[in-house]
């Protein structure tokens, strides 16, 4: 019998630290797809994408599946942090400094690396899933729509635009995961 | 060359499990700081953190089962089979709160959902939750919260708005129906936690879009709070009994107040 994959939800509350591992390795290219075209360089990108995650860490406990996938969540931070960059100029540190995260410098290979990740175009694997599935995802994570008001846009039932989500979101990260390799 | 991508994975995976870490810092000092969500509460958007207090965190996975007096535990020892004594008598810092030294009265009792998870789940039952010493806040003009003492100094904080409460007050068997904008908060930390500043970060969605629910507890004869969200809006809360709670335009970063030593501000 196959094992089921264990939810984001349940990665987040296991308390487990290599649980954070995977929830990670699950989302990191995706966040960094989101990130690299709006960041001002691979350092600042990469300053993002570690940030993020680091306000995830912190807030792991106050991810609530019920209002939607981690991922939304996920870029929900990351825009925020986008602006606050924007804002202050840099990107903030606090999450990492709190946790006492150790400061990552990159140099011109590793740079190159992050960039070369960056250049996976979310919009590309986008254009790949279905006009329904996409509508749904864009609306629910990039619109931050509940899933009542993206079923009552795109014409279904609640419990529909869940599933149009559910498989958009599904199917990206299989794209965003093979487009990688 | 290190991927940096896998630098980062490893960091993060150092930072939840290893010193240093805020997360972490907290468990080798005062325990485990977890989230725990018994069932009816997943039908209500309440958030449950508890910091426990204890040498348990040394212990790690050890599963011995027993009951300890005093001191709380791992609440996954508690999962495991350990059990702690409530403590009859609360420290020096937990009765420096004035709601927790005025004389107890019928209603300052919990509901019985709430006693039963305090007592009978690893949410409440690892931290030795007093809820035989529960206080009920007073003033309140909506909803409702209450102040319970658990070992090693640690008290526990219950808020919710008045659909929450709603909802705790269904009779009849789990599981029980959500009651729709159903929003509270349930916290434990250390009593000394009152003075530095309750963690605002505590907080949940309340039922306006946008806003966040969020509760805490400050030193005797503050009378309000102001609490500020990522945006950098501001709002002022009052304070009964201790006590403040409400929504929040935003997430909310930080509490400001004026303590009896000056002016406190936690960004936690």
């Amino acid at each position: 019998m196959l094992a089921r994959e264990r939810s984001d939800g349940e990665l987040l509350a296991s308390g487990v630290a290599e649980d954070f591992g995977l929830f990670y390795v699950r989302h990191v290219q995706a966040v960094t797809s989101f990130v690299a075209p709006r960041a001002a360089g691979s350092d600042v990108a990469f300053d993002l994408v570690a940030e993020a995650f680091a306000v995830a860490l912190e807030r792991r406990t106050r991810y609530d599946e019920q209002r939607g996938p981690a991922i939304a969540w996920l870029i929900g931070i990351a825009r925020n942090l986008i602006a606050d960059a924007r804002r202050r100029g840099h990107v903030d540190a606090a999450s990492r400094r709190r946790l006492g995260m150790t400061r990552i410098t990159l140099d011109d290979v590793q740079l190159a690396m992050v960039e070369e990740r960056g250049r996976v175009d979310l919009a590309d694997a986008l254009s790949q899933l279905s006009i329904e599935e996409r509508d749904a995802v864009l609306r629910r994570v990039l619109g931050d729509e509940s899933y009542r008001q993206v079923a009552e846009h795109v014409g279904c039932s609640e419990q529909v635009a869940r599933k149009r989500v559910s498989r958009g979101l599904a199917n990206l990260r299989s794209r965003l995961d093979g487009s990688e390799q | 060359m290190s991927d940096p991508f896998d630098i980062l994975h490893d960091e993060l995976v150092r930072v939840a499990a290893h010193p240093h870490s805020r997360l972490t810092a907290e468990r080798r000092s005062r325990g485990a700081l977890m989230r725990a969500r018994p069932r009816r509460w997943l039908r209500r958007p309440l958030i449950l953190a508890i910091v426990l207090a204890g040498a348990s965190a040394s212990a790690g996975g050890l599963a011995l089962a027993g009951t300890f007096s005093g001191g709380t535990i791992n609440p996954q020892a508690w999962v495991d089979g350990q059990r702690v004594q409530p403590e009859a008598a609360m420290t020096a810092d937990q009765t420096a709160i004035a709601i927790l030294h005025r004389p107890r009265v019928a209603s300052d009792a919990l509901y019985p959902y709430d006693s039963q998870v305090f007592t009978n789940s690893p949410a409440g039952g690892a931290a030795g939750v007093t809820v035989s010493l529960s206080r009920r806040v007073q003033g309140l003009t909506s909803g409702a919260a209450w102040v319970i003492p658990a070992n090693d100094g640690v008290i526990c904080l219950v808020a919710e708005n008045a659909q929450g409460l709603a909802q705790d007050e269904e009779p009849g068997p789990l599981p029980a129906t959500h009651v729709p904008g159903a929003s509270g908060v349930t916290y434990c930390a250390p009593a000394s936690q009152v003075n530095t500043g309750w963690n605002v970060t505590y907080a949940n969605t309340s039922n306006i879009p946008g806003w966040d629910y969020t509760a805490g507890i400050v030193p005797d004869r503050v009378s309000q709070v102001t609490v500020t969200a990522a945006d950098g809006t501001t709002m002022s809360l009052p304070v009964h009994d201790n006590v403040w709670m409400g929504a929040v335009p935003g997430t909310p970063v930080s509490v400001t107040f004026n303590g009896p030593n000056g002016p406190v501000t936690s960004n936690g």
